[in-house]
């Protein structure tokens, strides 16, 4: 049975991509990014991402494959696209299908709470 | 407000020592669709079907079901609207989001939202489906929010909201799709940046059999459990718990 972490901007499956269909695969896990587009990528932005993502699977090594810990792997994941926003690296889609500002309202920050 | 890219960021007037968080901006990748044909009376024909007809799917986890539930009553009656509750998703294009929804939840919500077919637009209903609700603060599994898994049109808020709020909500929703443009079509589609890697995780059975009740867990509570109430330990549970330390 495939197992799935999927929150907006992380997808994470046991899985693999074959003919653009979902096959589910016990020693692979397929990540997709931000599919309905919320925030604009970057080449860099992305491979941090997936860098992210090889880190936490290899942290995890030896755990159970189960719900919970795909779940652990994807908020982590989640955390770190907040981080990149927050510092710039990503942006808001502002033609994107529903503007909703999930992880925060653009704001000027002074630098004095940002450090 | 003053919202920026980072290419753009030497062009807004910040005080040194100021950044801004959270950047938005436009795509800097035009789709094929966007800047080649005029389309509008067709669009105002097309638009006016489509807002005539959203067909919501039959979705509700908690009690602001009940509100919508009374919304399709004969009192409040939304078939005037042209809404007809459906209840497959594939033949639905508006998924009105009634109640909390949770962690385990949300594999089958997102995978409902995948199964519609575009164009879908997706209502947000009542206080948990915006933040959470009351289970913000201290919940382990509750969503703060459903924007948090699918993109939301419309907010709803209330606990649970009146069927005249839905009925609002809708109105609203009719207003967005008449403003829509076939133009902005490539904008709506989803854009999949795969990734694909082996891992060293250990297969095990599936562990959400729905049997849960069944693995003796569940026939009394757990030692520690009963004697904080103040429940009288029977002597088999007593001798049982040096044991029963993995419940």
């Amino acid at each position: 049975m495939m197992l799935k972490s999927t929150t907006r901007h992380v997808h994470i499956y046991t899985a693999i991509v074959a003919n653009n269909e979902l096959v589910p695969s016990d020693d692979k896990l397929t990540l997709d990014i931000d599919p309905d587009n919320e925030f604009n990528w970057s080449e860099d932005a992305l491979k941090a991402v997936y860098a992210e993502f090889d880190r936490l699977v290899d942290a995890a090594a030896g755990e159970d494959l189960t719900d919970y810990n795909l779940r652990r792997i994807g908020s982590d994941l989640e955390h770190f696209v907040r981080q990149l926003l927050q510092q710039g690296a990503i942006s808001y889609n502002l033609k994107s299908r529903a503007l909703n500002y999930s992880m925060g309202l653009p704001r000027v920050e002074a630098e004095e709470s940002a450090g | 407000m003053v919202l920026n890219s980072p290419t753009a960021n030497n062009k807004v007037s910040l005080i040194p020592g100021e950044k801004i968080a959270n950047p938005s901006a436009p795509p800097t990748v035009t789709h094929g669709l966007s800047e080649n044909v005029i389309l509008t009376t067709v669009d105002d024909l097309y638009n006016w079907c489509r807002l005539s007809s959203l067909f919501p799917l039959l979705y509700g986890t908690a009690c602001c079901f009940i509100e919508f539930a009374a919304l399709i009553g004969s009192r409040f009656d939304f078939d005037r609207f042209g809404l007809l509750p459906r209840a497959s998703p594939r033949q639905a294009d508006l998924l009105i989001t009634a109640g909390t929804v949770t962690m385990k939840m949300a594999p089958a919500l997102v995978r409902l939202y995948e199964q519609m077919p575009d164009p879908k637009y997706v209502i947000a209903m009542g206080a948990c489906t915006i933040t959470g609700g009351m289970f913000s603060s201290d919940s382990p599994s509750a969503v703060r929010g459903v924007d948090k898994l699918i993109p939301v049109d419309v907010y709803i808020p209330g606990c649970p909201p009146r069927p005249e709020a839905i009925i609002d909500a809708i109105i609203k929703l009719r207003k967005k799709v008449a403003t829509e443009s076939m133009q902005d079509r490539a904008y709506t589609l989803q854009t999949h940046r795969f990734y694909e890697r082996s891992h060293d995780l250990k297969v095990v059975p599936p562990i959400l059999t729905g049997r849960y009740l069944q693995t003796g867990a569940h026939s009394a509570p757990p030692k520690v459990l009963m004697e904080s109430m103040g429940m009288p330990i029977s002597e088999a549970i007593a001798e049982l718990a040096p044991e029963d330390k993995e419940i």
